[in-house]
This record gives structure tokens, C-alpha cells and sequence, in this order.
């Protein structure tokens, strides 16, 4: 038995909508959040190469890999706030110490 | 297309790993179920002989989320935390080495007799270079401006030296105290 290229668009689904799923019920945990963010990524990514290994195209490898550049580019700016969030947060926790 | 003993096994680990990584209680759990359903996704494109992209997810996955594993810990002081008994840990730690480790192994196995289990066809590097280089120049150098802003604005975010000055003179608890009994001893010189 093999796989049709729709089961494995179908896993790709799943994979996305978890992912869409992890927004909507976990809104308040930006951690949670952007993890579920790359799941709708990957589910982008896996569904480009399923398409590139269907119809013998590379293109839809290339799409993928611009996937995983944004995904990457996303986490760093993600990580930038949350250093920027953390600082904030100590500077004010300074504040009230002094008052 | 892939065998099915292949879909089947990368994507349960995909999905049961998605799952687990949203619905976990804990940040640190959650990043380590984030990092096996890289590695199971990255199994279903080894298996679509799509092996560069394979690599370029596991690696931007783990080290993105290693980096963030060890943020979020700082920040929300994970070991005050702690309510798993060191059993139940080291259970879950010794999962997370062996499925990857398991994946891996099932696909050493399944890539050197290749009947019927992955694509026919080795993924070309060549041939990604040349369409990356000729007609997806632009959408490359859209994506090159993309990530070095990215970096740029980073960057220009965390050398903010100005506004950490600013910051240390206003909130040094230090100063502050010292100012608070200054102040009626010059009142009452004045």
C-alpha cells in the first residue's frame, strides 16, 4: 500500500489546524502562541514539498525553504520582545523596589 | 509517495507531539514536544527526498527553540516551579532522547533498501541552486532583505544603550534611597 499525495496534504492539515488551535486557546502565552504559529509553518512547508515531490517540480522545495527563513526571521524578532518584555518588566519591579 | 508504515509512524509522532506541545502545562515540556514534532516533520520530507529543507527545519527548530527554552526559563523562573517527581523527569527526559533517536534509526534502516519505502530519486542540490540563483533570484533576495532587517531591527532593539542609561539612573534603588534622606536635611539647611 502506498501513500497518496492527499493523505499527506491531509497530515499537513491536521498539523496546521493543531496549530490553529494552539492560538485560539492559548492567546494569553505568547511562548504557546508562537509555537503554534511554526506548527501552521511546517504545515505550509510539508504541504510545498508534497506538491514538489508530486509533480517532480523543485519549486515548491524552494517555496518551503522561504518558509523556514520566515519562521526563523519570526522567532528572532519574537525573541527580541520577550528580552525587550523581561527588561521592562525587571526596570519596573526596580521602581517599585525603591519607592 | 512514501510507504505507508512511514506516513504512519512520522505522522502520529508529528501529530501526537503537536498536540502534547499546546496542551502542555509546562514551558518546558511543551518546547521539548515542539522539537520532536520538528524531527517527525523533518522524517516525512527525508521520506519526500526532500533532505536540504529536512535539515534547514530540524536546525532553525531546535536552535530557535533551545534559545527560546532557556529564555522563557529565565524569565518566568521555571525551577520555583518544580512540582514533577524526579521518576516522572527523568521518564520524560529518556523519551525525548529515544523517539528521536528511534526516528532516526527507522529511517538508516528504511533509506538503504529503498523498496518501496521512500521516493525514487535523489533530491538535487544542484538543480535547487540553479533554480534558486536564476528564476527564484528576486523571492531570494526578498527573503535575504527580509532576514537581514530582521537581524538589523533586533539588533538596533538590543544595543538600545540610551534608553538602559536612562533606565539605570531613574530605577537604582541605591540612588533612590539616598535622594529620599537627602532630601529634608537640604529642606531644613534651606
Amino acid at each position: 500500500m502506498t501513500v497518496e499525495p492527499a493523505h499527506m496534504m491531509l497530515a499537513a492539515f491536521l498539523l496546521a489546524s493543531i496549530g490553529v488551535w494552539g492560538i485560539l486557546c492559548r492567546r494569553s502565552d505568547p511562548m504557546r502562541c508562537l509555537a503554534s504559529v511554526q506548527l501552521i509553518f511546517w504545515g505550509a512547508a510539508l504541504n510545498f514539498v508534497t506538491g514538489a515531490s508530486l509533480f517532480g517540480d523543485v519549486s515548491g522545495t524552494v517555496f518551503a525553504l522561504f518558509a523556514v527563513c520566515v519562521t526563523a526571521a519570526q522567532a528572532a524578532t519574537a525573541l527580541t520582545l520577550f528580552y525587550l518584555y523581561y527588561k521592562k518588566r525587571s526596570e519596573v519591579s526596580r521602581k517599585d523596589d525603591a519607592l | 509517495m512514501i510507504s505507508a508504515v512511514d506516513f504512519a509512524v512520522f505522522v502520529t509522532v508529528a501529530l501526537f507531539s503537536a498536540v502534547a506541545s499546546v496542551s502542555a502545562r509546562k514551558t518546558l515540556y511543551a518546547v521539548l514536544w515542539q522539537v520532536q514534532t520538528a524531527a517527525a516533520v523533518s522524517g516525512l520530507m527525508v521520506c519526500l527526498n526532500a533532505r536540504f529543507i529536512a535539515f534547514a527545519l530540524l536546525s532553525t527548530a531546535v536552535s530557535v527553540f533551545l534559545t527560546f527554552l532557556t529564555f522563557a526559563l529565565i524569565i518566568f523562573d521555571a525551577s520555583k516551579r518544580e512540582g514533577d517527581s524526579e521518576k516522572g523527569k527523568g521518564a520524560f527526559f529518556a523519551a525525548m532522547v529515544v523517539l528521536p533517536a528511534a526516528e532516526c534509526a527507522w529511517l538508516f534502516s528504511r533509506l538503504p533498501s529503498g523498496e518501496g519505502a521512500l521516493a525514487s530519486g535523489d533530491f538535487s542540490f544542484a538543480a535547487l541552486g540553479m533554480l534558486l540563483y536564476s528564476h527564484y533570484a528576486v523571492c531570494l533576495i526578498a527573503a535575504a532583505l527580509v532576514l537581514t532587517g530582521t537581524m538589523v531591527g533586533v539588533t538596533t532593539l538590543m544595543m538600545n544603550k540610551k534608553d538602559d542609561a536612562r533606565a539605570h539612573v531613574l530605577s537604582d534603588p541605591v540612588e533612590g534611597k539616598t535622594e529620599l534622606r537627602r532630601l529634608p536635611v537640604e529642606r531644613r539647611s534651606l
